[in-house]
């Protein structure tokens, strides 16, 4: 018996269909963005040597991406069971990462900001080099939980941690920027001279990765294909309004033009470049699709 | 060792819901929450059109991308093959139900629990009595009805299919009638490919 070529999306009444994700919406977003910018922020301080930046990302990655999950779990006060699994679970690695960011950072910027003895010791490259691991585990894990499983194919890519991981450190420089020449540089010395070459290198990389992400999803398989349709059409506006126009396009317009802006200026890159950070995790967590599970489908190839 | 698992005749099958209401009675799941059910699906081209039938339920992977992504070890495994949630554990974060291929687990939110019944304003003495055993906050999916194999008895949507388009059994004894069925009928698994390896066998 030949069957049906095309499906709807169905969500889950009882008509074989495609079948969207529905259980990870605002707050996981929330979390995965607070997570990617503030471990981004964190490492980018780590090499620019900049308190303010480590203490924001290290309040964003912990204090924020933490509280969005803490208010996102059913069962709040189960937490402390998240890190049980880190043999096969990402969320438990994760989780491990940022109480070492917790930790690591947390002494790291003590000692770095001179409250604790020790500042230009071994005992500040030793936590500064903890910290950075597990800042490194909090940026690009949360690309690994949703690349990891096979049941959402357009999640389910080797590109996905990568991009994770070259938001995370746009959205880190993008900050440390803003922190840097926006106000919070004080006395320190921060060397942001590169920072912005940084920032358009990686807007150019992430939009290749979008462009490789959603060409090969369009070719892979019609589950794949059906995500793409989404970003197309019903998030359309989100996707090249606020992820590529606002997030990449003008940011970098006005990241190359870096040296000529005002405050004002590099105000407005870091709201664009941030927007669209929180955007692609919007967009790409609510266009999840699963397959559906037709068995005939095998005699219809 | 006992593997526990179904095959699902799609040539029986003829979707009178029997089986998703068993499961309903049988473990009193809320409103709204199904371990089992039969989806729909019209095939051809007019004017040979027919509609034909689909019974899902869990698959109980042997390879479960479920049990892997759960962080709190509220999602395990039974020497039986058997994979169980273990409400004590849940903490709710719902990476089993996103990491699930067949999407067969099911948020239950403390407000769901309390207030999504069938009549507004009071649960029925049945809700009363089945809901006291789930947990809100929690994941929760099919268990082959563990608590009547632990007592000899096959699952509920088993025994009521009236058309014998579910047969369960041990995987792992070859002279087992659901081995013999799906081998001698090339059963086949649903979205082999993915590499789950599920215990639920579809019989063309």
């Amino acid at each position: 018996m030949k069957a049906a070529v095309a499906y709807g999306l169905d969500n889950d009444n009882f008509v074989m269909g495609y079948r969207s994700q529905t259980e990870w919406r605002w707050l996981i977003t929330t979390a995965f963005f607070l997570g990617g910018l503030g471990g981004g922020t964190f490492m980018v301080s780590l090499f620019t040597g900049f308190t303010v930046a480590a203490i924001v990302g290290w309040c964003l990655a912990v204090v924020g991406k933490g509280a969005a999950h803490f208010l996102y779990l059913g069962n709040p006060l189960r937490f402390w069971r998240a890190i049980m699994r880190p043999q096969s679970s990402w969320i438990s690695r994760g989780i491990l990462g940022m109480v070492g960011l917790a930790v690591f950072g947390f002494i790291y910027i003590l000692i770095h900001g001179g409250v604790l003895p020790g500042t230009g010791t071994a005992a500040e490259t030793v936590f500064a080099v903890l910290a950075g691991i597990s800042a490194a585990v909090v940026m690009v894990y949360d690309g690994f939980v949703i690349a990891t499983p096979p049941s959402i194919p357009l999640w389910h890519s080797a590109l996905m941690p990568v991009m994770v991981a070259a938001y995370s450190l746009l959205g880190g420089s993008t900050l440390t920027l803003l922190l840097a020449e926006a106000g919070a540089r004080g006395s320190e010395n921060v060397a942001t001279g590169n920072l912005h070459n940084l920032e358009i290198g990686l807007i150019v990389f992430n939009f290749l990765v979008l462009v490789v992400l959603l060409s090969v999803s369009w070719n892979a398989s019609g589950t794949a294909r059906e995500s793409v349709s989404l970003i197309l059409s019903r998030y359309g506006l989100l996707f090249f309004g606020g992820v590529v126009v606002v997030g990449l396009v003008v940011t970098g317009i006005l990241a190359a033009s870096f040296n000529e802006l005002s405050v004002g200026a590099i105000i407005a890159i870091a709201i664009c470049e941030l927007i669209g950070d929180f955007l692609v995790w919007f967009v790409l967590l609510n266009v999840g699709v699963y397959q559906p599970i037709n068995p005939r489908a095998r005699f219809a190839r | 060792m006992t593997r526990w698992g179904m095959a699902l005749d799609l040539k029986r099958c003829v979707g009178c819901q029997a089986c998703t209401l068993a499961c309903k009675q049988e473990n009193g799941t809320p409103k709204g929450v199904f371990f089992t059910k039969t989806v729909s699906e019209e095939v051809g081209h007019y004017p040979n059109v027919t509609r034909v039938y689909t019974p899902l339920i869990c698959n109980h992977c042997s390879d479960a991308p479920c049990l892997k992504a759960c962080p709190t070890g509220a999602t395990y495994q039974t020497d039986d093959g058997l994979i169980l949630v273990d409400d004590d554990k849940c903490m709710g974060c719902r990476a089993c139900y996103v990491a699930c291929p067949y999407k067969h687990r099911t948020y239950l939110s403390k407000e769901a629990l309390e207030k999504n019944t069938w009549f507004p304003g009071h649960k029925t003495p049945f809700e009363e009595r089945k809901l006291r055993e789930f947990q809100g906050g929690t994941v929760v999916k099919c268990s082959f009805c563990e608590h009547r194999l632990a007592e000899g008895k096959e699952p509920a949507c088993v025994i009521t299919c009236p058309a014998v388009a579910r047969i369960f059994g041990d995987l792992d004894d070859p002279d087992s009638h659901v081995r013999r069925e799906i081998a001698r009928r090339d059963g086949y698994q649903p979205l082999a490919e993915l590499g789950t390896d599920p215990s639920v066998f579809y019989l063309e």
